[in-house]
């Protein structure tokens, strides 16, 4: 059975190793978790994840904190809150207008699927 | 010995389940209710008979410090611990007020968790270090003040002894220790102190010795110029 590698970023520890507790529970997942801290960027690249489950405190997710992450599916909870925000990330570099069209149909392709 | 029976009240399902899951991998616990708010976590509570509820602070329908007033009412062998996000002043005061047997930030590592579980089992009072200290702050100008300084003066020499020992940080094992008396009698003792000073735990008890000079708190540092 393929795994995919699952890391779970939290703030509280309590938090965020339940999750990954939680997450352990399924044997398709490959579940790492880490504080969130400067040195996590060494650590993701690393583990290349296909999704990152981000305990974030502040409202939204800002670009800078996006671009930080690896590509790849960033699922944001909070403490706070009974929602989970689900972002699937690609970055495309020199982007003009066609490629803006092309992200929305193959975002709707994926959604259709 | 059996296991730690715990009932767990949150709202968050993510945060709840998680900590349900840590506890299930722990030796020494079991899980044996959840619930949403301080409602559901009540009725669970009675269905139950936890020996420990870790209970949020704000949830809908029914607040945490509302649900720990009536479990105490209830079922007053039941431990409550607070287990919130919140530091804010009112938040800690009333969950102590309402018979809190302790409280506890979320930032806590799972094994300090199961470690202050095991505490309260053992008759302590888990407290969060950064609210501690707002706790004793705010006991040295709380108006039972007064009630509790005239009471103060009922106490035997013994009991005021094992009070300063509670308030420089002592587990009843250790003060037993110290004394050359069972711990048992050391429960005792505290059970008569806390009975005369009209006060709910032993933080409360610290807070009083501290404040009435029968012991000197630790010296604060200050940083900067």
């Amino acid at each position: 059975m393929r795994r995919s590698r699952v890391v779970v970023l939290y703030v509280h520890p309590l938090f965020g190793q339940g999750i990954g507790q939680l997450l352990r529970l399924h044997k398709d997942l490959e579940v790492t978790c880490l504080p969130v801290s400067e040195d996590q960027h060494e650590a993701l690249r690393r583990l290349r994840p296909r999704a990152i489950v981000l305990e974030a405190t502040e409202d939204g997710l800002s670009r800078k904190t996006l671009q930080d992450l690896p590509p790849a599916m960033v699922i944001r909870v909070g403490l706070d809150e009974n929602t989970m925000d689900v972002y699937q990330r690609h970055q495309i570099v020199s982007a003009g207008p066609d490629n803006l069209v092309e992200a929305i149909h193959s975002g709707l392709r994926r959604k259709a699927s | 010995m059996s296991a730690v029976r715990v009932v767990l009240v949150d709202d968050q399902q993510l945060f709840r389940k998680g900590v349900r899951a840590l506890l299930e991998d722990e030796d020494g616990f079991e899980v044996v209710g959840e619930a949403g708010n301080g409602a559901q976590g009540l009725e669970t509570v009675l269905a139950t008979h936890p020996d420990v509820v870790l209970m949020d602070v704000q949830m809908p329908v029914c607040t945490g410090v509302e649900a720990t007033r009536n479990i105490k009412a209830q079922r007053p062998e039941t431990r409550v611990i607070m287990l919130t996000v919140s530091d804010v002043d009112d938040d800690l005061f009333d969950a102590i007020k309402a018979g809190a047997d302790g409280y506890l930030l979320k930032d806590l590592r799972p094994e300090e968790l199961f470690q202050m579980i095991r505490c309260v089992m053992a008759g302590e009072t888990p407290i969060s270090p950064p609210v501690a200290s707002k706790l004793l702050g705010e006991f040295r100008k709380r108006p039972w003040r007064e009630t509790a300084q005239a009471a103060g003066s009922e106490l035997t020499q013994r009991e005021k002894e094992i009070l300063q020992l509670v308030a420089s940080g002592l587990s009843n094992a250790e003060i037993a220790a110290r004394l050359y008396i069972v711990e048992g009698t050391v429960k005792n003792h505290i059970h008569n102190i806390l009975e005369k000073l009209h006060l709910q735990n032993r933080v409360q008890a610290a807070g009083f010795a501290i404040r009435e000079g029968l012991v000197h708190p630790p010296a604060e540092t200050h940083e900067g110029p």
